[in-house]
């Protein structure tokens, strides 16, 4: 079709973990401004499966941003250059016939690369095994009307709940740090009542399992809060810091 | 007690332990640096009032050599926090290399401030000063500072006392414009670094709030402008002439 | 087969409190010697590993994604039922059983329906001790909406990312579980098949995405919660990943597959743009609380919508129903937005599309209003198509959204091959052939949270435990044979991509077994599809190997599956000689253009039954009685 893009893509390569990776060039022709920019690496793909070559890799799956599957470091940018959207609804009107585009893996040592662009985040999974949670058994609930949480912090606990876990935060920030994701757990449930029993305690361990992943610490640049697709605040972090240095003092 | 040594070294070794041992050391000199100025800036008005209070300060407390114990108390303190903030950025530092193994190909920042990328740089230039700093005008003015007159008279409590002449040390110093310009672009380094810093400590320390989080960035602006002004003001008043 | 729904006599109210005291339970201290397989770990699969493991089973679950966070479940929007009148309007247990029945348009099992409205306020009481920031009111206590065509408000959200929520509620109790080792996930492991050995589900095969390893699993008792089959009709509103293979390869291995016809058309979805579309985009069905929807009144009126003027434009919904107006049932509204678009009236580019309008809305509640209550789906809706509908109407069109058919299961949610229980959208028990809103996260967590835990104390009180050696023959054969499938995949070396076998066959169904559907058509793509699927065979293009990452191969597997289910989908839609909820013969209905039922000769599940490859499957009936609700055609006048 006509007033298709015509791009050129700078897409990272890499076979598996030991590979060492480099950056291969492809042609995208005659794109749809309409397509996201994951259907444009489908057309790439196409095109690459049809003439024998392996296609690019790259994690993706509910394409309405939500999932939090999808990555990518596109020029630069965790998720593209669009705020607070994901990479499966970032779409190629975003970009210009003939630009040059730079597609990267999420990069952080706690994220090792699987192959291309899919990395590995099972790092958060396990920052959330370690208290990203209210212990309660099923079945075990009192009536959901028994505690009223007033509306603000009920509000307050649902922006913070919103994270998807994508990483992006990590893929941003220049020292790979996750206080971003951790800090947005910690608070969501640090602002309702039925997380107060084991606040300290969870705020404690959370960041212990996130300093022994390997991500790094903040330097309150809040490249995260910049690139977070669903807009979370860097308050969330300071929350955590508060609830680490409470924990810490009193036990 | 071995059960607090574990914990506390946990702490020591967590993130946010480093990061809050970092601004707690920072607020220190943010404090300090103002009081500090505020003693220096005694220099306009004239030889006598600068040279009295450096006089005092010396001589609160038992004296312990040529100082006063209040000010080897503060040397030590301050020494502290120095040794606290410079290991810990060092080793955050590092974790934060570790952290990210691969750099982007492709690098780009979306909201990073100057001051906050700079971080690292302005601190070691910083640093560097401090240590110029002391050589200069506290532990070997005669072996760094341009030659001056060692001692001055002044009357206090009704008695004459030769006391060091502060004023005649820095006027001298920085008269020489190499001096002189390496101090105002140590200040503009120091306002900088405070810039990103004092808003920093409000998050670290777990106090952000998003309704003051604005009124916190322009305070932490407006005081590291107020150091620069106060501090750069001596040399570029004895450089133009103004102060002799 | 044997079709046994096992339904606990006596009064609707008292089943299931009889049948729980009735079931055997499992000595607390054999608990630990019985492992449990769960594939999926949405709301089903989530809930349901979480609470088997705390129950103290050694629980193995896996899912295709790279965490137990992302299943599809998280992109439910709007809401979840619950019969907790907490609103004070005319809710009760009995009331939602009945809207459910209703609404399932008399194809669904009364008793698996009342206790579905039974266990619900549990749900609510358990999601928010989890700490589900559900939306509340300036008193603190939950708020309610009423949704998709309820008389009350029973619906809880949590603004309009309520799967997600309740999904993140789920994960934190399964990563409660993981780290005190009750529970083992396997993250990018796709199930390929179910191991039968000696009559009952003993296993599964699994292929580990990331390294290729194929291996067999040994259990106790499976459980699938592996979702639906939406993605037969390839655009839908499901995940990329969403697939059939593991319940077709359970049917393949003896489970019957029930009422495969009824797949539910959401209607307020982005309409389609252009042949190079990957899925489609859901807007939640609360929107048509506070949105109007219309067409222009003459065909072809190409205006912007804000010069055709309120005379000429059509509000169609209102039009013929004025008691439900906007918020008829989906399959009513749905239908109706393809009669105004095959009308020639329709919106859009491809002129498949129709109006959302909060044009009103916005006057009488201010625009802050509309965005506190659809903010996120606006920016949402902005995002894709780079329109402003607080300026400007939406465009919407139904698409495929959910599958209320599934496999088989009794009252204790158990399939007819023992030992393997099916949960969530995966079965087919409560929504008879129509689902209502904010049912499907209702039904998820309820079979996950409450009901599975119990029942399966029964079929593993009765097993025994120590299930757990995969060396026997059948599961050597069954890894045998999805290692021989992956191979013929890699070998073919053809011409197309698995993704453009899945868009040919995906329209064809779409076409044919749609939102309408006609005994010629039906016919034409049973004709139609096995002739894909042979091509298919011969020329699908896989490349690289079967070692290591390799997406295209998954798809490929899962293409090749759904060329065989598409054709069982159209058979069940073509034996089913009615029209009922969302499954239309155009051959069946009222004068007024309504879904007309045969309640004499259709009035059950089909449950079709595997024959072996390209034979005609078997189909198979299980009678719904109803005792309880009295059988109406459904009108929303």
């Amino acid at each position: 079709m006509s007033g298709g893009l015509n791009l050129t893509l700078r897409v990272w390569r890499q076979n598996g973990p030991g590979d060492k990776g480099r950056i291969e060039e492809y042609q995208a022709k005659d794109i749809n401004p309409n397509k996201s920019f994951l259907e444009m690496l489908d057309v790439v793909n196409e095109g690459l499966i049809t003439s024998g070559q392996d296609p690019i890799e790259f994690d993706h799956d509910c394409r309405e941003g939500i999932c939090g599957m999808c990555s990518l470091v596109i020029n630069g940018n965790p998720h593209g250059p669009e705020r607070g959207t994901t990479t499966c609804q970032l779409h190629m009107r975003s970009f210009s016939d003939g630009d040059v585009i730079t597609i990267e893996p999420f990069r952080a040592g706690a994220f090792p690369v699987l192959k291309d662009l899919m990395v590995d985040r099972s790092a958060f999974d396990r920052v959330t095994q370690a208290g990203g949670y209210v212990s309660i058994r099923t079945g075990a609930a009192p009536d959901a009307h028994a505690t009223p949480v007033g509306k603000e912090n009920a509000d307050a606990a649902f922006d913070a709940a919103t994270c998807i876990g994508c990483g992006a935060c990590v893929a941003a920030c220049k020292n790979a740090s996750a206080m971003l994701f951790v800090g947005a757990k910690v608070t969501h449930l640090s602002l309702l009542p039925q997380g107060q029993p084991e606040r300290e305690e969870r705020a404690r361990n959370m960041v212990k399992q996130m300093d022994e992943e390997g991500f790094g610490n903040c330097t309150n640049q809040y490249e995260c809060e910049a690139a977070c697709p669903k807009e979370i605040s860097r308050n969330v972090i300071s929350n955590m810091n508060g609830d680490f240095l409470l924990a810490s003092l009193r036990k | 007690m071995t059960a607090a040594i574990t914990r506390s070294k946990g702490f020591i070794n967590s993130s946010i332990g480093l990061k809050a041992l970092m601004a707690a050391s920072g607020l220190v000199y943010v404090g300090f640096v103002f009081v500090h100025m505020l003693g220096n800036l005694q220099i306009f008005l004239g030889a006598e009032a600068i040279n009295v209070y450096a006089y005092n300060l010396h001589h609160t407390g038992p004296m312990l050599g040529k100082s006063g114990a209040v000010v080897w108390g503060a040397r030590i303190f301050l020494l502290l926090c120095l040794a606290i903030h410079v290991f810990t950025a060092v080793k955050l530092k590092k974790q934060n290399w570790q952290a990210r193994p691969q750099k982007y190909a492709y690098s780009h920042t979306i909201q990073a401030t100057i001051a906050s990328r700079y971080m690292g740089f302005s601190g070691l230039l910083i640093l560097v000063f401090i240590v110029y700093h002391l050589l200069h005008f506290t532990f070997m003015p005669e072996r760094f500072a341009v030659a001056y007159a060692p001692t001055m008279e002044h009357t206090i409590h009704g008695t004459s006392v030769a006391m060091h002449n502060v004023y005649g040390m820095v006027v001298a110093s920085f008269q020489w414009a190499p001096v002189a310009i390496f101090y105002i672009v140590a200040q503009v380094l120091l306002a900088l670094h405070l810039s990103h810093a004092v808003a920093s400590v409000i998050q670290t320390l777990g106090f952000d709030q998003e309704s003051k989080r604005a009124r916190v960035q322009q305070i932490s602006t407006a005081y590291a402008l107020l150091i620069l002004v106060g501090n750069a003001s001596i040399p570029l008043a004895i450089l133009t002439g103004l102060l002799q | 087969m044997q079709l046994d729904a096992k339904i606990p006599s006596g009064p609707i109210a008292e089943k299931w409190d009889k049948h729980r005291f009735n079931l055997k339970l499992v000595n607390p201290a054999n608990k630990r010697k019985y492992k449990i397989i769960v594939v999926g770990s949405g709301l089903a699969g989530g809930s349901a590993a979480a609470t088997l493991g705390e129950l103290g089973y050694n629980v193995d679950c896996f899912c295709f994604q790279d965490s137990p966070r992302r299943a599809h479940s998280i992109a439910a929007q709007g809401g979840i039922n619950a019969a907790k009148n907490y609103q004070n309007d005319g809710d009760s247990v009995y009331r939602l059983f009945y809207d459910t029945v209703k609404g399932g348009d008399y194809r669904s099992r009364e008793a698996n329906v009342h206790r579905l409205a039974q266990v619900s306020v549990n749900i609510i009481d358990q999601c928010v001790a989890q700490g589900v920031p559900f939306a509340r009111e300036y008193g603190g206590l939950l708020a309610n909406r009423s949704f998709g065509g309820a008389q009350v408000s029973r619906t809880f959200y949590a603004r309009g990312q309520t799967g997600q929520q309740l999904l993140l509620g789920a994960y934190s109790a399964l990563s409660r579980q993981i780290s005190v080792g009750q529970v083992n996930m396997h993250t990018r492991h796709e199930m390929l098949d179910i191991v039968v050995q000696d009559g009952r589900a003993a296993g599964i095969v699994t292929r580990n995405l990331i390294t290729g390893e194929i291996r067999s699993h040994a259990a106790d008792a499976v459980v699938l919660a592996t979702g639906g089959y939406g993605n037969v009709f390839y655009l839908s509103t499901n995940a990329k990943g969403c697939n059939v293979t593991a319940t077709y390869r359970a049917y393949k291995k003896g489970a019957g597959f029930a009422n495969p016809c009824y797949t539910q058309i959401h209607p307020t979805c982005i309409p389609v743009k252009g042949d190079y579309q990957s899925k489609l985009t859901l807007m939640s069905e609360s929107l048509r609380n506070d949105g109007r929807v219309w067409v222009p009144l003459n065909k072809g009126d190409k205006r912007p919508p804000d010069q055709i003027p309120e005379e000429e434009r059509d509000y169609y919904l209102e039009r013929k129903y004025p008691s439900f107006g906007n918020l008829v049932p989906r399959d009513v509204a749905s239908r109706n937005a393809k009669l105004v678009c095959d009308d020639g009236r329709g919106v859009a580019d491809s002129g498949y599309g129709v109006y959302l309008d909060f044009r009103d809305a916005i006057n009488r509640l201010g625009e802050d209003a509309i965005r506190a209550r659809y903010g996120n789906l606006f920016h949402m809706y902005q995002k894709i198509t780079a329109d402003n509908p607080y300026k400007t109407p939406m465009k919407i069109y139904p698409a495929s959204h959910y599958t209320m058919g599934g496999l088989w299961v009794d009252y204790n949610l158990m399939s007819n091959l023992p030992g393997l229980h099916v949960i969530g959208e995966a079965n087919f028990s409560d929504h008879g052939s129509n689902r209502l809103g904010a049912s499907a996260l209702m039904q998820g967590l309820a079979d996950g949270y409450f009901v599975l835990p119990y029942t399966i104390g029964q079929y593993l009180a009765q097993h025994g435990y120590g299930n757990t050696d995969n060396t026997g023959e059948a599961f050597k054969d069954a890894e045998n044979e999805a290692q021989a499938r992956i191979d013929k995949l890699l070998s073919i070396n053809g011409k197309r991509t698995p993704d453009s076998f899945h868009r040919e066959m995906g329209k064809l169904v779409w076409d044919k077994c749609g939102m309408a559907r006609n005994e010629a058509g039906l016919k034409e793509a049973i004709e139609k599809i096995p002739a894909i699927r042979a091509e298919f065979w011969e020329n699908v293009a896989v490349v690289g190997g079967g070692e290591g990452i390799n997406a295209n191969l998954e798809r490929a597997g899962r293409v090749a599956d759904f060329l065989e289910f598409g054709e069982l989908l159209c058979r069940d839609a073509l034996e089913r000689r009615e029209s009922c909820g969302g499954h239309f013969r155009e051959e069946h209905q009222t004068p007024e253009g309504e879904a007309l039922r045969d309640d004499e000769n259709f009035c059950h599940a089909a449950v079709w039954e595997y024959q072996g490859q390209n034979a005609t499957p078997k189909r198979h009936q299980e009678e719904m009685t109803f005792e309880n609700v009295k059988l109406t055609q459904r009108s929303y006048k």
